[in-house]
């Protein structure tokens, strides 16, 4: 059975929070101090430039009409446009969202694959090797600033073996270049989710493991195996999947960090570098197309764990 | 603490009384339980002892450039090296420290405030009220923490003030919504009803009963949120929208204005990060350590 009625409700709560988070975004923009045109056009401007300057992103219009109107665009999909290029915003973060979904999906993936079999054997067998190297193991990844380990991992490579990786090639034209990059560069990221995901997973089965059910489960003569992956691994995955999604947005932050630090053509590049241009629309494009892919997936998450387990729809 | 009077003469009591026995009794318990969030202690002690007095502290001064020495590498007089400028990196490392922690320290406090205030009014008088905060906290959480003080920063521009404000926001969201979970439970313990039922108003319930209980909670999560908040401050400082130069910052010590001499002095990368590494892991090695001995119900998690 499919609860539709709170589908329906997690959807309608995920459409209100992403237009207050975009519209927070507008805001923020909206904030700059002085003038957003003579910030871009810097100190030697004309006044008949900055007046063009200033119709052309329509800043001379009252806050309350430019925000109406950027929403109704926002709506049907319209971001506005670069304020150099002019090209379109959705259309220039579009090229660039491949390489951060796959930075994004292979350090989820290394998370989940690293993280939940080490909590979950950590949990097993209390105080064994595994579980004393894990506990600060786990600190020590949520400790390691990203952009430290990330330049490590370029470095000591480059310094010890003279070993640098190839530069950036996309995924199809090159899958085996690609990867000899990404593989590193998620990497990055999923150490930090690891550490937190196998520190979730231990907890979570330490507790399960300690219900009554798995106890009916072993006296009914059922394999340590068949226990611990048909009952008590399907309890505990519905906490690891709410951290998951809590911590994707760490993860979206991540990418950011990443792409600069391995000059990798995503998301995150283009906004440091429309910030370092003063493109600020693109930038407020960028916060809110961030917004929109988090929210999302908080969505998905959110629903996938009420499909895992009925008790939570009815809390 | 009820055994107090009993186990100890009061002629054995130093100057201060009870109060002052009571405080280096708990920070003697602690010691003994948690030796490892002790120790985490001290080293941020001595982290924040060395900021606090980074000019006696520091061998030379973080901004004398020694021209002789141009990214050289660790030796006794200069321990971690020099850099491009011929700078005295470990100087630099200990001033880097000053901004950092004043930053951690500023955004801990102010989002410990601001969340406890807003957590505890939100949960524990409930309604609409409460559900119109929920429903903003939430919004503000539906911003990745990091590219929130990206836009932030960006629109106010990078200064140390405008670098704070930009990673409070997230901050305050989270605090305050945790808080307010806590308060929701603690409200409806049975001694805030007993305690009701005695006659106690509103502000006596919360003063006495509600925001003591929540204390806990705030003191781990303010220790864990140092250690973040420090990253945050260091990502951006990274990505070159941190407190401006000249103040030395670890974040910029490894941003792009040093890392083309990475591979010829790769001291430069090291240092400033491992520092930061191991401030951070102090913090959440003493917020674990504090949420284990404070509050034994959030042991693990």
């Amino acid at each position: 059975m499919v609860a539709w009625d709170y589908i329906a409700k997690r959807l309608l709560f995920a459409f209100a929070t992403f237009l207050i988070a975009s519209s927070a975004a507008f805001f923020i923009m909206s904030i700059i101090p002085g003038d957003i045109a003579y910030r871009m056009l810097g100190d030697f401007a004309t006044p008949k430039a900055v007046a063009e300057l200033r119709q052309e992103l329509g800043v001379d219009q009252p806050v309350a009409i430019r925000y109406v109107e950027w929403l109704g665009n926002l709506l049907r999909g319209d971001l506005g446009g670069s304020a150099y290029s002019q090209e379109p915003i959705v259309a220039l973060l579009s090229r660039k969202l491949d390489v951060t979904l796959e930075l994004a999906f292979l350090a989820t993936m290394m998370g989940v694959v690293f993280g939940v079999p080490a909590g979950m054997l950590s949990a097993i067998r209390p105080g064994s090797w595994l579980d004393a190297f894990l506990r600060p193991a786990s600190i020590l990844g949520l400790a390691a600033p990203s952009f430290w380990v990330g330049l490590l991992l370029l470095l000591l490579p480059s310094t010890l073996w003279n070993y640098a990786p190839p530069r950036f090639e996309p995924l199809l034209g090159s899958p085996l270049r690609n990867l000899q990059l990404m593989v590193p560069a998620s990497a990055v990221i999923g150490f930090a989710f690891m550490a937190s995901i196998s520190r979730v997973s231990r907890t979570t089965m330490l507790e399960v493991v300690r219900e009554d059910y798995i106890r009916t489960a072993f006296a009914k003569g059922l394999s340590e195996r068949t226990v611990v992956f048909r009952h008590a691994l399907r309890n505990a995955l519905i906490p690891i999947l709410t951290l998951v999604s809590l911590q994707f947005a760490a993860l979206l932050g991540g990418t950011v960090i990443v792409e600069q630090i391995f000059s990798l053509p995503g998301l995150g590049q283009q906004a440091i570098a429309a910030i370092n241009t003063r493109d600020y629309p693109v930038v407020q494009g960028f916060v809110v197309f961030m917004v929109l892919v988090y929210v999302t997936v908080n969505l998905v998450l959110d629903v996938a764990t009420t499909v895992l387990d009925p008790r939570i729809r009815f809390a | 603490m009820t055994s107090i009077e009993g186990t100890t003469p009061a002629g054995a009591l130093p100057y201060g009384g009870w109060r002052e026995w009571r405080v280096r009794r708990v920070l003697i318990g602690f010691v003994r339980a948690r030796p490892l969030g002790a120790v985490s202690a001290c080293v941020i002690l001595a982290m924040a002892f060395a900021a606090l007095f980074a000019s006696v502290v520091s061998p030379y001064d973080p901004n004398l450039k020694n021209t002789a020495l141009l990214l050289d590498g660790p030796t006794l007089s200069h321990p971690f090296g020099t850099d491009q400028l011929g700078r005295d990196v470990l100087t630099r490392v200990i001033y880097g420290a000053r901004i950092t922690l004043f930053i951690g320290l500023a955004v801990t406090a102010v989002s410990g405030g601001l969340g406890l205030a807003i957590g505890v009014t939100s949960g524990y008088f409930g309604g609409r009220v409460d559900r119109i905060t929920v429903m903003l906290l939430d919004a503000m959480m539906a911003f990745p923490g990091l590219i929130l003080a990206i836009a932030l920063v960006t629109a106010l521009g990078s200064s140390v003030l405008n670098v704070i404000l930009a990673v409070l926001v997230g901050f305050t969201a989270r605090v305050a919504r945790l808080i307010r979970s806590n308060v929701l439970s603690v409200r409806s313990t049975a001694y805030v009803d007993a305690a009701r039922a005695t006659g106690a108003t509103n502000v006596r319930l919360l003063v006495r009963h509600v925001v003591p209980n929540v204390v806990p909670l705030l003191i781990v999560l303010g220790s864990l949120n140092f250690g973040v908040a420090m990253l945050v401050e260091g990502s951006l400082s990274f990505l070159g929208l941190g407190p401006p130069p000249p103040t030395p910052s670890w974040g910029r010590m490894l941003s792009s204005e040093g890392q083309q001499f990475f591979r010829s002095a790769p001291w430069l990368g090291i240092f400033p990060g491992l520092v930061l590494a191991v401030a951070v892991f102090a913090f959440n090695l003493l917020g674990d350590a504090l949420r284990d001995h404070l509050d034994p119900r959030l042991r693990g998690s």
